[in-house]
């Protein structure tokens, strides 16, 4: 037994070329899958940075909202209107302010990256929450309209599933004077 | 005999080689990582700051939202643009005061009445700047931090019943 213990001791024998080989490849396999996990976790924090500056962006929108006196004024003033555009649909309007990479202010040439969309619905009807129910001294007629205020923020291309980063609604009473009919 | 000792040394060459190469690999590998890892959490940390401040500047002025409550200071405390807030209740007579200064948003908690030190000012987080612009009815905060060298911003609008 001894004898037979001495005799292995003594073996000169070592791991061969491929079983090296092996096993350096199995470490790779390992060190690869740990470096996927840092790239999958770097991306979701970019995507998580994102959407949290995409609802910062919806909610200034729809504070600005609050601050205004009468639905005209919706995206007036706080905005930059070299970057903003209107749309009157039937029911209201629809402002969109666009921004470049990084939601930072579109550089002049470049392609807008993202979108604030900001829809102003029409949504009471009733003759005492809304419509023409007055006139003021000067002729001018008195409004009062709840409005319903959905900000979207997220990518302009319509394409993407995810164009949608953030998401905010609100709804909004005004009593405001217009020219006229 | 010569040729197998010839055909062992070769082979074992090779095996120290190879892992000579994984060691110098691994090595920069790790460095490389720890440089990459110690750069996101950099760009990470400044970002959560920026957005820590805005978010504790818009607590601030939503929870004393009320006439006579918040006020604007330009060029105030440290010559920066200061938010003063005025208390009531237990606090009456209190007031506080919120800015940046040396790279930190700060508060001073006092009497009303009395000069605010700037050396009182409690840090509440580091930033890279703070800009405070007060327009008709609301404040406008931007938050600076740096990414990957270069400097950007956040934007956040409060707005105010008066002040």
């Amino acid at each position: 037994m001894i004898k037979r213990m001495n005799a292995g001791a003594n073996t000169n024998k070592g791991f061969t070329l491929v079983e090296v080989i092996i096993s350096i490849g199995f470490l790779c396999i390992a060190c690869g899958i740990i470096i996927q996990l840092f790239i999958a976790s770097g991306e979701v924090r970019s995507k998580t940075a994102l959407k949290e500056t995409a609802a910062l962006k919806a909610a200034n929108a729809i504070e600005a909202c609050k601050l205004t006196d009468s639905p005209a004024d919706i995206g007036r003033g706080i905005f930059n209107a070299s970057s903003t555009d209107y749309e009157k649909t039937e029911s209201g309007y629809i402002i969109r302010e666009y921004f470049g990479e990084d939601w930072a202010a579109p550089v002049e040439g470049d392609s807008p990256v993202y979108v604030v969309k900001m829809e102003i619905i029409e949504t009471q009807k009733a003759p005492d929450t809304v419509g023409k129910f007055g006139h003021g001294d000067d002729g001018e007629m008195i409004i009062s309209g709840l409005y319903e205020i959905n900000v979207t923020a997220g990518y302009i291309d319509t394409g993407r599933e995810d164009r949608v980063l953030a998401e905010f609604s609100t709804a909004q009473h005004y009593v405001y004077r217009e020219n006229g009919e | 005999m010569k040729g197998l000792r010839i055909k062992k040394s070769i082979e074992v060459f090779f095996v120290i080689l190879i892992i000579m190469g994984l060691c110098i690999s691994a090595v920069v590998l790790m460095d490389a990582g720890k440089k990459a890892y110690g750069r996101i959490i950099d760009n990470n940390s400044q970002l959560e700051n920026s957005r820590i401040a805005l978010s504790y500047l818009g607590m601030r002025l939503r929870q004393n939202n009320s006439e006579g409550v918040v006020y604007y200071m330009q060029n105030g405390i440290d010559n920066a643009d200061t938010i003063k807030l005025k208390h009531s209740g237990d606090f009456e007579g209190m007031v506080t005061y919120i800015y940046y200064a040396d790279g930190e948003l700060r508060e001073i908690f006092t009497w009303a009445g009395t000069e605010p030190d700037p050396e009182f000012g409690e840090s509440i987080v580091s930033l890279e700047g703070l800009d405070i612009d007060y327009g008709d009815g609301y404040f406008k905060f931007t938050a600076y931090y740096i990414e990957d060298g270069t400097r950007k911003s956040l934007e956040q609008i409060i707005g105010i019943v008066g002040n």
